[in-house]
């Protein structure tokens, strides 16, 4: 009897759908039952690897097939011994501050590419990105790890975000480039519209024929923002925006 | 514990840790903010000389406290488990072990049975979690019931969460 409505609630859970009550019933079934656990635990974890699984450049391989593609989702099994440890630490570093899934793999430029929301992107070949799709009031979020890329970014429902290891990139209207030059910086261009670029707790509102690099003087990254923040159109440049959670 | 092996440690557990913070917000976004502490306090530990005999336990611990400071500060979210919870999440995740390759063998399997669902049933789950669409909105767009999405998306989970597991038993790894 438990395990049925065990199985009811927890689907509740996930559809976040479960009530103050019904939450409290499922700690009190949690704790009277190893097997209801188990349960719990291999449900919370599928919701994790779903979530992961379609973020990135995973989704982007199970949209151009038919069938969701098996994707090798992991270097770093295979590289982790053979990594020197100050390599592996500064790229723990960097990529800790991206999401906690996929790393990113390398992708060749492969010309300009059209995201969902009608953006274009194109990334200087050998460039590592991740295209994370929507994510929350961001309408497409684009991870640039290494290399370069270019950004058409045409009016649209919520920002648009580059996140590099150095900083993010945010518009909601805007054609731009941003390049990481040497893996220790990040350099903005703008040929068309404003964007706000973060470093740390710099901000700049750059706008058409503006660019900016920022300089790290310090080999650590700067925590990307949130994904959740839109650019503060009219505000002074330096000004933080305000951070806003869903 | 050298602090790079710290370091490689938190990479090969990222998702057992990370799950572990999502399993008690049940909010993504928040999961991902606090995993973020998580994964700063741990080399933090690491470059004051902490070294853990257990990583993942005291990477746990770590996290406990850390969404234990998240509800603190924020409220908990309305629809995660109360914060008393902690503990018994945190039972059910030692219970589970969750060893690196296990975690990367429960993607692995997770990928081959998308494959495997039903086209209607693969759709909903696409809007779901690549579409972040909430199951009312998946039910605007797909003209159902709210009740008949929560359904099928919950059957489809079951299917998806039962072929992970046999998967993983054939190939001789933890099922749990």
């Amino acid at each position: 009897m438990s395990a049925d409505r065990f199985e009811e609630l927890l689907s509740r859970w996930e559809n976040g759908a479960a009530t103050p009550q019904e939450l409290g019933e499922i700690e009190g079934l949690l704790r009277a039952s190893a097997e209801l656990r188990k349960n719990f635990l291999r449900r919370a974890l599928l919701e994790v690897d779903l979530h992961e699984t379609y973020s990135g450049e995973i989704a982007e391989a199970a949209r151009q097939s038919p069938r969701p593609t098996p994707v090798r989702r992991s270097r770093w099994g295979r590289l982790g011994v053979a990594w020197a440890a100050g390599v592996l630490l500064a790229v723990l570093v960097g990529t800790l501050f991206f999401m906690p899934g996929t790393p990113p793999a390398p992708l060749a430029g492969g010309g300009p590419r059209r995201l969902e929301d009608g953006s274009v992107v194109e990334f200087r070949p050998g460039s590592r990105f991740s295209l994370r799709g929507r994510r929350g009031d961001v309408r497409q979020l684009v991870e640039l790890h290494e290399g370069a890329g270019s950004f058409r970014v045409g009016q649209g429902t919520g920002a648009f975000q580059v996140k590099t290891p150095w900083g993010a990139v945010t518009t909601s209207d805007a054609d731009f480039e941003v390049e990481i030059p040497q893996a220790d910086g990040l350099a903005v261009r703008v040929s068309r519209g404003e964007v706000v670029a973060a470093h740390g707790e710099e901000r700049e509102m750059l706008s058409a024929g503006e660019g900016h690099v920022f300089e790290v003087v310090e080999q650590k990254p700067t925590r990307g923002e949130s994904p959740s923040e839109k650019p503060p159109r009219g505000e002074s440049p330096r000004k933080r925006p305000p951070k806003e959670k869903n | 514990m050298k602090q790079s092996e710290v370091a490689k440690n938190l990479l090969e557990n990222r998702r057992a840790i990370f799950g572990f913070v999502y399993a008690l917000t049940r909010d993504f976004e928040a999961a991902e903010e606090i995993f973020q502490e998580v994964s700063l306090s741990i080399l933090d530990e690491a470059a004051r000389g902490t070294r853990p005999e257990n990583f993942l336990a005291w990477s746990r611990e770590l996290a406990r406290h850390r969404v234990a400071d998240f509800y603190r500060a924020r409220g908990r979210a309305p629809l995660a488990l109360p914060e008393s919870a902690i503990d018994v999440v945190s039972l059910a995740f030692v219970e589970g072990g969750l060893a690196p390759d296990v975690m990367q063998a429960r993607q692995k399997s997770l990928l081959e049975c998308l494959a495997e669902l039903p086209t209607r049933a693969r759709e909903l789950v696409e809007q779901r979690y690549r579409d972040r669409r909430s199951p009312g909105e998946i039910a605007a767009a797909v003209g159902w019931k709210l009740n008949a999405v929560h359904v099928a998306l919950s059957k489809a989970r079951r299917t998806l969460a039962d072929c992970v597991d046999a998967r993983l038993r054939l190939e001789g790894g933890d099922a749990s």
